[in-house]
């Protein structure tokens, strides 16, 4: 089992879906119930393979790759397929497996329109391959591709079963995402051709540049290639209005999956790829990562009070929440990708469980327009409580798992890597902590006026609106479990990911800083105010 | 599991800084975790089986709090040995032997100290090494991030021993209380399970060993107060004060994220092998012995100054806590009294080193903390004047004693600040559920419209409020009057009234101190005239309360009463020595963690000026409502809703003062009218718009563009271009052939034309470039 | 034409009988079905589909073996090569060749037009395609391209009772033959510089030789290339594309646009890597113009196309750009293999993914009776299978991933990126931004395909035959193995035409 696992683990559960495609494939459109269970066994089997992976994942080693396989792919152009798991894609590779088989468990009874359960699963679970298959990619190549197959089965999701406005949202996002990553594509070739390195794979050509180099000037455009295709991604401001659209017009599922897991595939790019390929190109773009994630926190924030329809507001939020995000990537240090990491899973289980509350209560109101709804814990108490923990674990409420992503990051940026310019970050860091203050503000907004109040008239009496179904109790409850317990004890996802940030930081960026402390930091500008970065310069030339 | 991160046992460390902590002492002051653990558990209880439970969940929590209560009880009599008795292992704090920032001032101020543990810094370790007051020290992991791991556990010394203390008993008694005053609320197991989950965060903040968990600890409290101040939320104003209330928090918070930020960075920078620091004790270590920078200090504790200021009910973000009053009456003795407002003057004092060294407390005459402190109790004693709402008279007196505790801490008057702590929760409290009492009996919160006379029917009620007045006012010899003399005396102002010591002059702080005092025994007075004395002005039959509700009124009165002995002043010639400051003997740290303050003496001059003042407030308003009200309203044969003659209808300052009290200064305008609606309505309008007309309109134009030229393209070359010739010359191509034949004829000519066009204008620029 | 062919055979150099095996199969075959039609008139109608078919899988044989064999022949003095390329795109042809009788199977019957005719010369122009890939003399080049072309011309107006189809016919003939006659010039010019008509020696001679006008030169391939760009339809030869393509029965259409580009990139490759060889800075600009122009041309026009073959055929100009691109930084040292190997990737994959797209559009074309995009609404409901496979295609041909598009353009991207120059870079830049505005009327389609109501609610569902069906599954296969192992095209690929050049 163990030499299994070993050899075969992670692409057994990258392609499984396929599998249960090809099964449904064969099965007539008609036998519904088949198609469920079907659909709901492979992710199913995925999620224990996920445990199995679990049991045999070294908890000490985090920052290696474990069960890496690689052998040739393309052979024409040096492209391997590679695959392996560390602490940094743990956590998402388990929360992809987690999220999926609940939406299937969700959709159960309530397909979205038109219906057609054994299209919509497909799509499904085609987007589990896609998005495991990210996570776990070691070749830029193969990476590019599993980046590129999550966008067809999201885009038929909006487009077939979204809301009145889905052809407009479903090709926003998909030309959106793809000229974000065809400029990506371009980045990676240049990187690739540019740094002589044998192969496409990731250690390949973070040995290559290091030991080849690469001008400052073709770092920097490469740099910011990968950044146009990560931060649309994101995404960041201001690549972000495709995110609005498809979500407030994609069926409950495909926002749910769209949070948790879609825009991590942005973020993942970068502290996968983009930084520890390019450092020296990352420490100068990371101000200006820095300044946009911080307007993406106030500008979301601000764009969240000016909704009125609820899934609207809660995608603008994910503008604001991926901005702590990316305000911790930018920091550039051990800490702060830590709190990005949290961060995404953070967010990714908080505004996932939103958006499944949102459906709810679409299904229940038929709208989702704040402003005629009220009174949601009279008529449904517990899914309004249920509305209420999220909204806390949103705004980064400590002992729940948004304030792991948030606070982390914030706290990073005062003290942001070497060659970082402190004085602007400490600025960041003063105005995302405002972020927090408006975060609430546009949430606990939310929170009175959807759940707070009595119903309005024209709902007072739908016997329709019901509490919190079966259903909804199997597909939510793990994720309100994780969102306590990773509140409780962060230590679940930061054990994991820390080995793994710090090797990868150390193999690219603490070296390289350490060579440009004295004078180049002066020069950048980092002389801090209170006299600690240095001292904590020596530190790390000391060792 | 003990985990030491940076701080490791090294008894006689040359190097090592003292942290007068250790990992010893007693077991139950190594396990106070337990005594959150209780009520904590008990949330999860009432939460998921409470509606099951014969009592709706009720009975779990006050078993848990109740044993809460016996716990913290043991653990402050295990103190009280630990104190003078436990003499162990000094925990020292490894120092990175970098260079420190030179010109650090520390000094001066600490010659003139004449305390047992003037000496600070390394040169005198040993003497710390040996001492007898060694907080313990108790943690395990929390997570792990950059190979550093992040602890967290307890502190336990004086200081949040008493906390328990005060935290449980008051807690078990709103309990108690709570189950006659909300008995059959609509949300009663609710109600249960957020003041559980209340007691386990409040008492997780009082023995937070580290800012992080302080600051998990003091959001938590801010969500239960969130969710109890909106318990009735059908009602908007109810959610509207709730959301207010937490966003005002939350505006402080952003300080205290700041403010904890910076410290962890700085104690880091000095500290090898690590990057940062949450340790409280480390962090004031640290900057006791002048190893930060003043700047970076005094940046940190401005923020953390901003935390206090809202949480604490601080000017000017004071204005959520009177809104908070329409929360369930017990929940604001609890919270919005007794415990969690007071959560920023426990956070200073747990702080104390930063905030002593940030905000240069000692030796001078004036900083930011005393300063807010002092407009605080002038602010809050002015604006309980003209309360209807006998729960709003309260909130604002809050504000105004919470004031009074900042004051005190700011002129360096630690353990008078403490001390007043301890005594207004049961004072207050004590006042709180007794408006509950009486508003329980008529119904309403409003004194003008509908009390009056309440004495009669209400006797515990009204001799229990009587009781907390007099303590409120400061009269002796009632707990008020030791604590508020203390504090007076603290502020080293003048000197002329014979008190000896304190950190500096604070003569203005003396100042606003008395004046404040006059101004709560006036209002105070006025408070009671209303409430107990004249005509009944409600409706209904009224009576005395339950047991339930009348047992916690005489237990918190009696506390009020004796409460001020546990801290006679020194030089108190009428009882021994022994009795004197045993409150500040067991609760006030003397170790490296806590800087070197003076000790003021009160006099006797002091305490009688001070008494005097009081008597004289009480006596105006006395005079004001027992005597000229009374006969006007006996005159008039009207109740005394409106008085027709009242200052403020007679002299136009009085009515401009008065209009300006109504208004509560205009913050309220202000934050929720300019700041808050300004946000919502025209800011986030105009993110917004800008957000769909520039940076979507710019992409949705991109596409567009791309599709008109794509018209164009199709339509003015493609087409035009070509079928114009076609169009053209089948004009010209005199009707002949029909369709047939001008396609034959037109069109393939002109393709035609423009394949040799382009071949030659291609091949023409290209032999002009090669 | 086929009077030349005899008296090439009639002198009777030394023929390598097994190296001319693949012509001689489809020659033999076509007279066949030709004396059939003779003999058994319309009793032998419903034979000769299958007839051909065979024949075009029979001519595989020799490929295979010729494969095998490894060893690279030279005939006629260097003027006919078969080596690894020619048997790479022989192999391309065959292929696109047997898919599009399979898709014209029940459209020439059901629509009654001559079926024995149309199949005759639809392998007279697979032979002439076949001899293109081997072809290295400007004789032979033309030759070859003449005896595409005729046959197509004539299928063009195959529907004869349609005017459209005739206009089309006309046009595209007439086009054809101005086209050759601007080629025929610059051919002319080259042979008056050079001296030859071995595109080998014409190298030779363009470097080594003292060179009289350079001008003349620049004007000779000026007007060779765009003779082919008219083939290729590269904007702005592209003009007669759309109009040929609406007009001409569908399966020729899918020929057209797969088998007839493929044979003018293949011409094109042997002029450029072995003719023009060295005059890189001629071509390299004049190519990349043409891939610009395409790119971006064919795109944006495509955008407002409401004809799905329309929107078929200037989507066919846009890629006909991203064919050429590689060649714009083609005479970059050391990327010469690469750009090769990414050119001819890109056309058996355009192969697989466009003749598929066509499949669906005939299949469903058969219940709508419309090409217009409209007509194909709400497919999904009535025919999912079929639009599941549009939706493969056109992503395929967008590039998205694991389609086998993807792997195409990736390695247009890959050369231009490791152009190390400016140029190079900006036409990535340029391909890019492309590739996301093809998206946007691919997706369209499908979109409208999935999600949209079927026009006036009919959902009877659409008829298909064997035949149809397993076309389209051959290229749906394709599609998605070439992007899932794309190691299979690219092994192919791999190919080198300059050691035979030199």
């Amino acid at each position: 089992m163990e030499n299994f696992i070993n050899d075969w683990g992670l692409t057994v559960t990258t392609f499984l879906p396929m599998v249960g495609v090809a099964v449904m494939l064969l099965i007539p459109k008609a036998q519904e119930e088949l198609h469920k269970k079907a659909a709901l066994a492979t992710s199913l089997l995925v999620a224990v393979m996920g445990i199995l992976i679990l049991t045999q994942f070294d908890f000490d080693a985090t920052g290696q790759l474990q069960f890496a396989v690689d052998h040739i792919w393309i052979d024409v152009i040096n492209s391997h397929y590679a695959m392996g798991l560390d602490g940094m894609s743990l956590p998402l590779v388990l929360l992809t497996m987690l999220v999926v088989p609940l939406c299937i468990i969700y959709s159960w009874n309530h397909f979205p329109e038109p219906q057609n359960p054994k299209a919509f699963l497909i799509l499904i679970l085609v987007l589990e391959t896609g998005m495991i298959g990210t996570f776990m990619a070691q070749d830029l190549v193969l990476f590019f591709v599993f980046f590129e197959v999550v966008l067809l089965p999201m885009f038929f999701m909006i487009a077939v079963w979204g809301g009145d406005d889905r052809r407009y949202a479903s090709l926003k996002f998909f030309l959106y995402t793809l000229f974000g990553s065809a400029l990506m594509l371009v980045s990676f070739l240049a990187l690739y051709f540019l740094s002589g390195s044998e192969s496409f794979v990731l250690s390949d050509l973070i040995a290559a540049v290091s030991s080849n180099g690469i001008s400052r000037t073709a770092g920097l455009w490469i740099f910011a290639g990968m950044f146009l295709g990560f931060g649309i991604k994101v995404p960041m401001f201001p690549f972000h209005t495709w995110l609005p659209d498809a979500h407030t017009q994609a069926p409950t599922v495909g926002s749910v999956i769209l949070a948790a897991v879609l825009l991590k595939l942005g973020t993942y790019g970068f502290i996968r790829i983009a930084i520890p390929v390019l450092p020296e190109a990352a420490v100068e773009w990371a101000p200006w990562i820095g300044l946009l994630a911080v307007i993406g926190i106030i500008y979301g924030a601000l764009g969240c009070l000016a909704q009125t329809d609820m899934k609207r507001l809660i995608a603008f939020s994910s503008v604001a929440h991926m901005g702590f995000v990316m305000l911790g990537i930018s920091t550039l240090t051990d800490f702060g990708i830590n709190a990005a990491i949290m961060g995404m899973v953070a967010h990714g289980l908080i505004t996932g469980m939103l958006f499944f509350i949102a459906g709810s209560v679409k299904e229940r109101y038929h709208t989702l327009d704040i402003n005629r709804l009220g009174g949601l814990l009279i008529q449904a108490p517990r899914m309004g409580w249920i509305f209420g923990l999220c909204v806390m674990a949103s705004l980064g409420l400590p002992g729940l798992a948004g304030f792991w992503g948030e606070f982390p990051a914030i706290l990073s940026a005062y003290n942001p890597g070497n060659g970082l310019p402190v004085t602007t970050f400490r600025v960041f860091m003063v105005i995302s902590a405002l972020g927090t203050v408006l975060a609430a503000g546009y949430l606990l907004w939310l929170l009175q006026r959807a759940a707070f109040g009595t119903p309005k008239d024209e709902f007072a009496e739908d016997p329709s609106i019901t509490d919190v179904t079966k259903h909804e109790w199997i597909s939510w409850a793990p994720f309100l479990a994780l969102i306590v317990a990773i509140g409780i004890y962060p230590n679940l996802i930061f054990r994991v990911t820390d080995g793994a940030v710090d090797a990868s930081l150390n193999d690219c960026l603490q070296v390289n800083a350490s060579e440009l402390t004295a004078e180049q930091a002066e020069a950048l500008g980092c002389a801090s105010i209170y006299n600690l970065h240095e001292d904590h310069e020596d530190h790390a030339a000391g060792e | 599991m003990v985990t030491e991160l940076f701080i490791f046992a090294e008894s006689a460390s040359q190097s090592g800084l003292p942290l007068g902590i250790t990992s010893g002492g007693a077991w139950l002051l190594r396990n106070a975790w337990l005594i959150p653990l209780l009520p904590a558990l008990s949330f999860l209880g009432i939460l998921f089986f409470g509606k099951r439970m014969p009592r709706k969940g009720a009975e779990l929590g006050i078993a848990a709090v109740g044993i809460a209560f016996v716990l913290a009880v043991l653990t402050g009599l295990a103190w009280l040995d630990h104190r003078d008795n436990y003499h162990g292992e000094e925990t020292h704090l490894a120092v990175a032997a970098v260079e420190h920032h030179g010109e650090i001032s520390h000094d001066e101020h600490h010659d003139d100290s004449h305390d047992e543990h003037a000496a600070s810094g390394h040169s005198e370790s040993g003497h710390h090494a040996t001492h007898s007051s060694l907080a313990v020290s108790n943690t395990v992991t929390w997570f792990q991030t950059n190979g550093v791991d992040i602890s967290v556990g307890v502190l336990v010394d004086g200081l949040s021993v008493m906390m328990l203390f005060v935290v449980t008993l008051v807690s078990l008694l709103v309990h108690i209380y709570s189950t006659d005053y909300v008995g059959g609320d609509r949300r009663y197991t609710h109600y249960f399970a957020f003041l559980s989950l209340f007691s386990a965060s409040m008492l997780t903040l009082v023995i937070s060993e580290n800012t992080l968990q302080l600051l998990v600890a003091w959001e938590l409290v801010g969500v239960c107060s969130f969710a109890l101040i909106g318990h009735w939320w059908e009602e908007k104003p109810n959610s509207d004060a709730a959301l207010k209330a937490f966003l005002t928090n939350r505006v402080g918070d952003m300080g205290l994220l700041v403010g904890v930020t910076i410290l962890f960075f700085s104690v880091g920078s000095v500290l090898p092998d690590t990057f940062g620091s949450f340790s409280i004790a480390a962090t004031n270590a640290v900057a006791n012995n002048g190893l930060l920078s003043h700047t970076a200090l005094l940046v940190a504790a401005t923020c953390l100054m901003a935390a206090v200021m809202s949480k604490s009910g601080q000017f000017f973000l004071h204005t959520w806590l009177p809104d908070a009053m329409a929360g369930p009456t017990p929940v604001s003795a609890l919270i919005h009294a007794a415990t969690m407002v007071v959560a920023g003057v426990f956070m200073i004092a747990r702080l104390y080193g930063v905030f002593f060294e940030g905000l240069s407390i000692g030796g001078s005459s004036i900083n930011l903390m005393a300063l807010v402190g002092g407009i605080t109790t002038l602010v809050g004693a002015s604006l309980a004047f003209v309360q209807r709402d006998i729960k709003k008279v309260l909130a604002y007196s809050t504000i105004s004693q919470l004031g009074y505790m900042v004051l005190a801490l700011g002129v360096g008057a630690w353990t008078a600040a403490v001390f007043h702590l301890f005594t207004h929760a049961f004072f207050k409290a004590c006042l709180f559920l007794g408006s509950g009492s009486v508003a329980h009996a008529v119904h309403s919160f409003d004194m003008k419209s509908d009390m009056g006379g309440m004495r009669k029917a209400m006797p515990h009620t009204y001799r229990t409020f009587i009781i907390g007045s007099i303590a409120l006012a400061g009269l002796p010899p009632l707990a008020g009057f030791w604590s508020k003399d203390e504090i007076l005396a603290g502020t080293g102002g003048w000197g002329l009234f014979g008190g000896t010591g304190g950190n500096g002059s604070y003569t203005l702080m003396l100042v606003m101190g008395m004046i404040t005092a006059a101004l709560t025994a006036a209002y105070m007075t006025r408070c009671v005239y209303l409430t107990f004395f004249g005509e009944f002005r409600g409706h209904g039959d009224v009576h005395e309360s339950g047991p339930r509700i009348v047992a916690p009124l005489w237990i918190l009165a009696g506390l009020a009463i004796v409460a001020g002995l546990f801290n006679l002043p020194k030089g108190f010639q009428l009882v021994p020595d022994s009795f004197q400051e045993r409150f500040g003997h067991y609760v006030e740290p003397v170790a490296g963690y806590f800087p070197t303050i003076s000790h003021a003496t009160p006099s006797w001059s002091l305490a009688i000026i001070s008494t005097l003042v009081v008597i004289g407030g009480a006596s105006a308003a006395w005079w004001y409502y027992f005597v000229k009200v009374e006969a006007a309203s006996k005159a008039s044969g009207k109740s005394l809703t409106e008085l027709p003659n009242g200052p403020t209808t007679t002299y136009p300052l009085a009515k401009i003062i008065h209009n300006i009290l109504d208004k509560k200064y205009y913050l309220d305008h202000l934050y929720t009218g300019i700041i808050a609606g300004g946000t919502k309505g025209p800011l986030a309008r105009m993110a917004y718009r800008f957000n769909q007309q520039v940076i979507d309109g710019t992409v949705d134009r991109v596409g567009e563009t791309a599709v008109k030229s794509g018209q164009f393209v199709y339509d003015k070359i493609d087409q035009l271009v070509v079928d114009g010739a076609v169009n053209t010359s089948g004009r010209l191509s005199s009707e002949a052939g029909g369709e047939l034949r001008k396609i034959q004829s037109g069109k393939v000519q002109s393709y035609a034309a423009i394949l040799f066009a382009a071949a030659t204008v291609l091949a023409g620029i290209l032999i002009v470039i090669v | 034409m086929t009077t030349q062919l005899l008296t090439l055979a009639f002198e009777r150099p030394a023929i390598d009988w097994h190296a001319v095996a693949p012509e001689l199969t489809l020659l033999a075959v076509g007279c066949l079905i030709t004396l059939i039609d003779i003999i058994f008139l319309e009793k032998a109608r419903p034979y000769t589909a299958t007839l051909a078919g065979l024949g075009v899988l029979a001519t595989a044989i020799p490929i295979i073996t010729l494969a095998m064999d490894g060893v690279d022949r030279v005939l006629f003095d260097g003027a006919y090569v078969v080596d690894d390329f020619a048997l790479f795109t022989k192999a391309i042809f065959l292929i696109s060749g047997y898919v599009v009788i399979l898709l014209s199977t029940n459209y020439v019957a059901e629509g009654d037009y001559w079926e024995n005719e149309y199949y005759g010369l639809l392998l007279a122009s697979l032979m002439g395609m076949v001899m293109m890939s081997s072809s290295r003399d400007l004789i032979s080049i033309f030759v070859a391209l003449e005896l595409l072309s005729i046959p197509a011309y004539l299928m063009v107006a195959w529907r004869k009772r349609d005017a459209r189809s005739n206009e089309a016919g006309l046009k595209y003939y007439l086009m054809g033959v101005f086209a050759s006659a601007v080629m025929l010039y610059g051919m002319s010019l080259l042979f008056g510089v050079s001296g030859s008509t071995q595109l080998s020696e014409i190298s030779n001679f363009l470097t080594n030789g003292t060179v009289s006008s350079v001008s003349a030169i620049t004007l000779a391939i000026v007007f060779v290339v765009a003779g082919f760009a008219f083939k290729v339809s590269a904007a702005p030869f592209h003009t007669w594309a759309p109009d040929v393509y609406e007009g001409a029965p569908t399966p020729v259409t899918a020929f057209l646009s797969v088998a007839s580009k493929t044979a003018g990139f293949i011409a094109l490759l042997q002029l450029i890597y072995v003719g023009f060889h060295n005059q890189s800075d001629v071509y390299e600009p004049l190519i990349w113009i043409l891939a610009a122009a395409s790119m971006t041309f064919g795109n944006l026009v495509a955008l407002k196309q409401t004809n799905i073959v329309r929107m078929m055929a200037y989507s066919g100009v846009a890629q006909t750009g991203f064919i050429l691109a590689p060649l714009a930084v083609a005479g970059h040292a050391g990327l010469e293999d690469q750009a090769l190997s990414a050119v001819l990737t890109y056309l058996a994959i355009y192969a697989a993914m466009n003749l598929g797209a066509f499949a669906v559009i005939i299949t469903l074309s058969r219940k709508t009776g419309s090409a217009e995009i409209e007509s194909f609404n709400g497919a999904f409901r009535y025919a999912p299978a079929m639009t599941v496979s549009m939706a493969f295609f056109l992503f395929s041909l967008a590039g998205i991933p694991p389609l086998g598009g993807w792997f195409a353009k990736f390695e247009v991207f890959s050369v231009l990126a490791s152009s190390d120059d400016v140029w190079g870079y900006a036409l990535a830049v340029i391909a890019a931004i492309n590739s996301v505005i093809a998206l946007y009327y691919y997706a369209s389609v499908a979109r409208r395909m999935w999600a949209d109501e079927a026009p006036e609610n009919d959902l009877t569902p659409v008829s298909t035959t064997s035949s149809l069906v397993s076309a389209l599954a051959i290229c749906a296969i394709v599609t998605l193995a070439f992007g899932v192992v794309p190691q299979i095209v690219g092994r192919f690929a791999d190919v080198t035409l300059l050691t035979l050049g030199g």
